[in-house]
């Protein structure tokens, strides 16, 4: 789940921090995680050297915010056993005998239970203690 | 432990030893079938159809009239024979002594002398006739009278009855008296006279006196007549008399003689035969159709019946035994017609009865005693069946308890096969349960998880499933790539459905179910699907 979850999750890092982003391919709104701050956040590089070094220490700190950033993003995402897609909990339901997304229980003509929320709430992915979703479009690096 | 498996053996030699159930059940079966026979036997006793009353009645009366017929009878024949004889004398003694004066028969017309002289002559052969006779007296007349002026000369004729006086039982014997006869004759010979004494006979009141006089054959036997009942002139007493020709040398009949049977020497010698049904009645009566002239008729003894010599007795043939009506009493008994003329032609009819009455209270008596065998019979039969049966009975019950109960002390029944099924029970508890086996409690708690779990979906069985393999809740969303709302909002599903409170409580429920080994009862009970 969590290699699916880093395959699918977009990095929106700056110089400053990393953060990544996950979008739900149902309703379409993203999840960002929760912003980790680079160690060397702010400092110069003095020499060639160094600047070296500290794009080696960002690659590191990056891939490991990534891991983070996949562990959470597994909280609420699921991924649809019908279609394939991850979609967040606001879309997913549980259903009888096959948990599925939104989208395919109505195709399928399938009833269940939202995971978080109503099915006929206004769409809002759950504010978590980590990460932020928000229905706007978020830049990928 | 030696203890133990001692007593557990000699349990298995007693239900060994213990009498079979088949032999049990064959002895209550064989008493039932007593018992039902023994009913059967008690409605057929009810019903008379046991006790052959009839036939054996039938039986006994027809042996009864056999014997009477025999007697009568011989009675007859030797009556008879001895007339013949009494005859022959008279004819002989009559004979020489005309011839002797050279005097014809009717010389003994109008001479009294002669006639005394002649009685004279033949009272001692008449006294031996009697006296050798079974007879209660002796007669002959000749076809003569002392006077013949005189108007009743026609049936008046010279003779001599002798008659016992004062009968007192069947062997004739006591005074002989001079019924009829001259009293010099008498008095010659030492004879007393009749307290109803005449000279002469009258032969009007002899009813075969006519056809013997007019009979004309060779042999005497042919001409031998008995009378019916008559009363004897003067007296209260009645008699039948035997008529037999008297022939002079040229064969004319010149006279009667006889015997003389009087109802009371009748009585006397054929008293009532004692059995079971009553007092059977001798009687010899004329024989009209079905009709027995019983005012004609010679009756034996009647000592306890009211049966009298009296009018008509009809007759009503049956299988067994004939049914006789007089006066509005019935009679059961046999009849058969016996050989011997009478002067009016009526056939003679030997007849032994007795009363209904006593026939009934045999009936009663024989089937009343059925009756009681049979219901005592029955009542043994059926108690036996019921104490049987008890005995059959409780050790089954008592076997079944013991095989129930787990208990090691069980006492054999005394049933091989019930001690058998015991020990046999008793030995699959043992080794279908282990030592550590759970309590009761626990293993109803199980038994209730599995039900409840059939209510799971088979998304929440998977997950179920993974939680027995030892994987956490964590671990779910990697497995399922479902996300972690998604395997809590199962895990609601699941501790609801199942009535846990908690995730800890679920995995100490399948550790429980692991242990019993029922674990699998638990994850594929329900509908069963894949999740894709």
């Amino acid at each position: 789940m969590k290699r699916i979850m880093k395959e699918a999750m977009g990095d929106c890092s700056t110089v400053e921090e990393f953060r990544f982003l996950v979008r739900c391919r149902e309703c379409g709104r993203t999840w960002h995680s929760s912003p980790v701050r680079f160690s060397k956040a702010g400092a110069e590089p003095k020499t060639e050297g160094m600047s070296a070094i500290f794009r080696t220490l960002y690659e590191r700190e990056r891939d490991a915010a990534r891991e983070k950033a996949a562990a959470e993003a597994s909280e609420i995402f699921s991924r649809c056993p019908v279609c394939g897609r991850l979609v967040c909990d606001r879309c997913f339901l549980i259903c009888e005998d096959l948990d599925m997304c939104i989208a395919c229980a109505k195709t399928l003509q399938v009833r269940g239970d939202i995971v978080a929320g109503e099915a006929f709430a206004p769409r809002e992915l759950p504010a978590g203690p980590i990460g932020k979703a928000s229905t706007e479009e978020s830049d990928i690096k | 432990m030696l203890l133990y498996l001692n007593r557990r053996w000699g349990k298995i030699d007693a239900a060994a030893r213990g009498r079979s159930i088949g032999s049990r059940l064959a002895l209550c079966w064989l008493c039932m079938v007593l018992a039902v026979l023994s009913a059967a036997l008690l409605l057929l006793s009810a019903t008379g159809v046991l006790s052959h009353t009839a036939s054996q009645f039938g039986e006994t009366a027809a042996l009864q009239q056999k014997n009477t017929a025999a007697i009568f009878t011989a009675q007859m024949d030797v009556l008879t024979a001895q007339g013949i004889e009494l005859s022959n004398t008279v004819s002989g003694e009559v004979e020489s002594f005309l011839a002797g004066r050279g005097l014809s028969f009717d010389a003994l017309n109008d001479n009294p002398e002669l006639i005394a002289e002649l009685e004279d002559m033949l009272i001692p052969a008449l006294k031996s006739a009697m006296e050798g006779s079974t007879c209660s007296g002796a007669y002959f007349c000749l076809d003569a009278t002392a006077n013949t002026s005189l108007s009743t000369s026609e049936t008046s004729r010279a003779g001599v009855y002798l008659r016992y006086s004062g009968l007192r039982s069947a062997h004739p014997g006591g005074t002989v008296t001079c019924f009829r006869g001259t009293v010099d004759a008498a008095r010659r010979n030492g004879l007393q006279l009749h307290n109803r004494w005449n000279p002469e006979l009258n032969t009007s009141l002899i009813p075969g006196y006519r056809q013997v006089m007019a009979w004309d054959g060779d042999r005497l036997s042919g001409g031998c007549l008995w009378t019916e009942r008559i009363p004897l002139l003067d007296t209260w007493e009645s008699v039948t008399l035997l008529c037999v020709p008297v022939r002079d040398g040229a064969g004319n009949v010149r006279g009667v003689c006889g015997m003389e049977l009087s109802d009371l020497y009748f009585s006397l010698s054929h008293s009532t035969v004692s059995g079971s049904y009553g007092s059977f009645i001798m009687l010899l009566a004329p024989m009209n159709g079905d009709t027995l002239l019983l005012d004609k008729a010679m009756l034996g003894s009647t000592e306890g019946t009211d049966l009298s010599a009296s009018g008509e007795m009809r007759i009503q043939s049956g299988r067994d035994y004939d049914t006789f009506t007089w006066n509005d009493t019935t009679y059961l008994g046999k009849y058969q017609i016996v050989p011997g003329r009478l002067a009016d032609g009526h056939p003679l009819a030997a007849v032994t009865l007795v009363p209904e009455s006593g026939y009934r209270h045999q009936v009663q008596t024989a089937r009343l005693g059925w009756t009681l065998g049979s219901l005592g019979f029955l009542i043994g039969m059926l108690v036996l069946a019921a104490a049987l049966s008890r005995r059959f009975a409780m050790p089954i019950a008592q076997g079944l308890e013991a095989a129930k109960s787990c208990e090691h002390d069980w006492q054999p029944t005394g049933i091989r096969e019930i001690d058998e099924l015991t020990v046999y029970f008793h030995s699959r508890l043992r080794e279908s349960r282990p030592e550590d086996a759970l309590p009761r409690q626990v293993e109803s708690l199980v038994s209730e998880l599995i039900d409840r779990s059939k209510g799971l979906t088979s998304s929440e069985r998977i997950i179920l499933r993974y939680y027995a393999e030892g994987y956490t809740v964590k671990d779910i969303p990697g497995l399922l790539f479902i996300s972690m709302g998604t395997v809590k909002g199962h895990n609601s599903h699941i501790y609801s459905k199942l009535g846990v409170d908690s995730y800890d409580a679920l995995k100490a429920y399948l550790d429980v179910l692991r242990r019993c080994g029922r674990l699998e009862e638990l994850l594929q009970s329900g509908k069963q699907r894949s999740y894709v």
